[in-house]
This record gives C-alpha cells, sequence and structure tokens, in this order.
C-alpha cells in the first residue's frame, strides 16, 4: 500500500471492510488536477488535521475521500460551503470523475450519503485516471 | 489570508483547552468542540488557510447555544457573531509553530464569516456519553420542568426494568390507594444508581436547557419509546379510552381487586384491550409484563399508567416546547 509505513503504525489500517472492488467514484478537488489532488488530507495538511489531542480517526486521514453518487458529493460539498466560506481553499472546489479498478487499492463500505475511504495501492497514479467535470464553489 | 498582524500577540492563552468531539469533519476537523479545565466550552473553527499554515478561530460557547447549534436551531454565524467575549482569537498553525491573533468581534474579518444558513445537521452528532440534553423557551415554570424530569424518569425506569431479565415482576407492588405511586417508586429502587437517571443541570432561562444524566442506551430506550408512542397516537389513544370506558362501564374501580380481576377476565372485550395497548407500547416488556403480577387487570392498570406518562412526554415534543437533543425525532416518519 501506498503510505505503507504509516499504516503499520496504525492498529487495523486499512479497516478489515475495506476491499478492492471497481467504481465509479466523484471526488472533491482543486483545478487544476495533479498529484496533490489524490494526496491524503494527513499527508497534504498534517497540521490542520492533527489537532490537539483530537480523535482516534488517523487512519482514515491517510485515506482518499470519494462519492459513488454525483449528487450527494455536490450535496455535500454545498453543505459544507455554507458551513465554511473558504472550504474551496483547502479541499478544493471542483468536482472530479473517473473509475477505480480493484488493483487501484481498498475501499470502505459507502455510508449514508454515499461516501467512502479509499486506501490507495503502492503504484497507482489517480491523477490520469480522473477528470473534472463540474465547478462546484460559489466562490 | 487576511492580513491580521496589527491583532498579533505574543502567546496563545487557551493552550491548555482538551479535545472533545469533531462537530464539522470532512477529510479531517472543521469544527471541534474543546473544553478547559472549568468545563467552559470553545469552538475551533478552520477559517482559511495559506500554503504553509492553517488559520482557526477559538471562541467561547454558552452550553444553551451549543445545544441549539448542534440541533441545528443556531447558525454558526449567530454563535460567532454573539459569542460571549468581546474578542476571539484566530491562530495559525503549521506543524510546529503557531501566530496568535486577539481580534475584536466587530474586527472579524468578513470572509471568515459563514453564511446566514450555516447550521449543523443533529444526525451529524455525537452526543455527550450518559446524558441525556433537552432545550426549551418561554413560558416553563420550575413545577413543570420538574414534571417533565419526573416522567421522564418514571418511563427510563419503567423501561429499565421491564427489559431486565433478572428482575422478577411479581415482587412489584400494584397496592390499593396511590398504587401508580407505590409501583413507580419500587420501580426505581431496582434500578442501580450508576445507571438510573439523575438531574445533572437545569439552566432554567429562556433559552433554557436541563441535562439528565442516565445510561445512553436506556435513554435511547426511553425516547424511542416516546417516538413510537408519537407515530401510533391516534390508534394507542383509541384503544386506551375504549378500555377505559370499558372498565368503568363495568365498575371494576369500585369492586375489590379480586372481583374486578375476574370480572375482567370474563370480559372478552376487556382482554382484547388490554392486549391491543400492550403490543401498540411494549416490545420485549411484554413477556415481563405477563409474566408477573397477579392478573390481566393489575398489568391494564400498570400498561395505562405508563401510556399517560408516554403522553405528557409526547405532548411536550409534539408541540415542540421541549426539543431532546438527539435526531431520533428529526425524521418524517412521525
Amino acid at each position: 500500500m501506498k503510505y505503507q509505513k504509516d499504516l503499520d503504525e496504525i492498529p487495523s489500517c486499512p479497516p478489515q471492510n475495506a476491499q478492492s472492488k471497481s467504481t465509479e467514484a466523484y471526488r472533491i478537488v482543486h483545478d487544476p488536477l495533479c498529484c496533490k489532488s489524490f494526496m491524503p488530507p494527513g499527508k497534504i495538511s498534517p497540521s490542520r488535521v492533527k489537532n490537539k489531542n483530537s480523535g482516534s480517526q488517523n487512519c482514515s486521514l491517510l485515506a482518499l475521500s470519494f462519492f459513488t453518487n454525483e449528487q450527494e458529493a455536490i450535496r455535500h460539498y454545498k453543505a459544507l460551503e455554507k458551513k465554511i466560506n473558504n472550504i474551496h481553499k483547502t479541499i478544493g472546489g471542483y468536482l472530479a470523475f473517473g473509475k477505480l479498478s480493484a488493483n487501484d487499492g481498498l475501499q470502505t463500505p459507502p455510508g449514508r450519503n454515499t461516501h467512502f475511504d479509499f486506501y490507495e495501492s503502492k503504484n497507482t497514479q489517480l491523477d490520469s485516471k480522473f477528470k473534472i467535470t463540474k465547478k462546484m464553489s460559489e466562490r | 489570508m487576511e492580513n491580521l498582524d496589527r491583532f498579533k500577540v505574543t502567546k496563545f492563552p487557551l493552550s491548555e483547552l482538551e479535545w472533545s468531539k469533531d462537530l464539522i469533519y470532512f477529510e479531517g476537523p472543521l469544527l471541534s468542540e474543546y473544553r478547559s479545565r472549568n468545563n467552559t466550552v470553545y469552538l475551533k473553527y478552520w477559517c482559511d488557510c495559506n500554503e504553509n499554515h492553517n488559520r482557526w478561530l477559538y471562541f467561547k460557547i454558552q452550553e444553551q447555544d451549543r445545544l441549539r447549534l448542534v440541533l441545528g436551531e443556531k447558525s454558526i454565524k449567530e454563535v460567532i457573531v454573539n459569542q460571549p467575549d468581546s474578542f476571539l482569537f484566530i491562530v495559525d498553525e503549521d506543524e510546529v509553530t503557531l501566530e496568535t491573533y486577539m481580534v475584536g468581534n466587530d474586527e472579524i474579518p468578513k470572509s471568515y464569516i459563514p453564511s446566514d444558513d450555516s447550521f449543523l445537521d443533529i444526525s451529524e452528532y455525537i452526543g455527550d456519553t450518559n446524558i441525556t440534553s433537552m432545550v426549551f423557551e418561554d413560558e416553563w415554570n420550575i413545577d413543570l420542568l420538574k414534571e417533565l424530569f419526573k416522567k421522564f424518569k418514571q418511563v427510563f425506569d419503567f423501561i429499565y426494568v421491564s427489559n431486565n431479565k433478572s428482575i422478577n415482576s411479581t415482587t412489584l407492588p400494584w397496592l390499593g390507594g396511590f398504587s401508580s405511586v407505590h409501583f413507580y417508586n419500587t420501580l426505581a429502587s431496582y434500578v442501580p444508581r450508576d445507571k438510573g437517571c439523575k438531574l445533572e443541570a437545569i439552566y432554567y432561562a429562556s433559552p433554557g436547557y436541563m441535562k439528565v444524566k442516565c445510561e445512553t442506551a436506556n435513554s435511547d430506550l426511553t425516547l424511542h419509546a416516546i417516538k413510537k408512542y408519537l407515530q401510533n397516537e391516534s390508534t394507542i389513544s383509541e384503544v386506551y379510552s375504549e378500555l377505559y370506558y370499558r372498565i368503568s362501564d363495568l365498575g371494576l374501580n369500585q369492586k375489590l381487586t379480586k372481583d374486578a380481576a375476574l370480572a375482567f377476565y370474563s370480559d372478552n372485550d376487556c382482554k382484547r384491550l388490554y392486549k391491543e395497548l400492550s403490543a401498540l407500547l411494549l416490545n420485549d416488556g411484554i413477556d415481563w409484563l405477563d409474566g408477573g403480577f397477579d392478573n390481566d387487570f393489575v398489568r391494564s392498570k400498570i400498561i395505562m399508567a405508563h401510556l399517560r406518562r408516554l403522553k405528557t412526554l409526547s405532548s411536550f415534543i409534539r408541540d415542540g416546547s421541549v426539543r431532546v437533543v438527539d435526531d431520533i425525532f428529526f425524521f418524517d416518519d412521525i
């Protein structure tokens, strides 16, 4: 896995229910797409995610966020934008679409809003597999 | 990022705060609760970043506002703009260093204040462990609040005992005058002190709140019982009224208990209505009720007493005069 050394330091990470499978997926990104568009939050901005004393979500911080449903991804972004004006500065304001193949990594089961965590395999390059389809940010 | 150099201070005075929970989380925390040693709650709110730093607002929030924030009744904007101090702290963090700015309320950069409809979603809130919180406004008097707590506790105790197979219902009394008083007092004695309901706090004001300390699992069952009552209210009221008037028509309340029990047992309507009512109100508790007590007449009295308490609690919740800080009552199926 990519970031294997970091994953090894966290018990049960990736979680046992994560599976490798093929899925069409949506991700919130910056424009233009680059390798940083597919870096997990724990790597791209450690100072934002590692709040002092914060909970036990370290494993998820080494994963990429995706949605299986386009409308749910947009709804989620719009809801975040209402709550945080500058959200586009940290997570991006665009929607990218692509297909994850079984070899690309491990996916957790999607939640109610179709969000899932994706743990990349070592040699996966997602920036060539995804394309920006929509601008979501109003700003 | 906005230039805040004129507000710079040398020390961050809130470094001892302890993280409590995240209220908005997407690829890391964006709004989190922190608590000081004296239990004052602060919110840490992500507002901006550049290549090297993430910028956060730190501000105090009062409990009556925090509960309404997580309920989605107060916006993030309202709690920032109306926070109790006249200033807040803005902090730029990287992995190692920290720059702190002390900014007056009227000098917070506009781009850091979210929109009017910046409301949280209660379904994403993870509540406080073993605390059930309720909020209210306006016309409440202290006696009504005591009554609310008393009824909640009685329903909680009933559900705790009726779901606990080790408590034998034959040991519970339903005696002559003040039967329900004896009954609920005895129920309460079966609930261990560390699991039962205690009044943790009442903030008697408008807006106000009440916090009840009780085991979360049983509190959830209590809230589900209230929800079930609300979902089936018209049917339950109909069956209750039919049973109530049938008992009255047969004059059972004026008879000796033994005679009343016999008359109840001989009457098909009474038996049917009692079964219907207990099926509407109880889940696992039916076995507990059927497995003890002297007869169906006494059982029907117990289930009717339980119903009246659910009815009182439901009436507070239905009209919105009390809102429980839990997502259970926020679905369309009520």
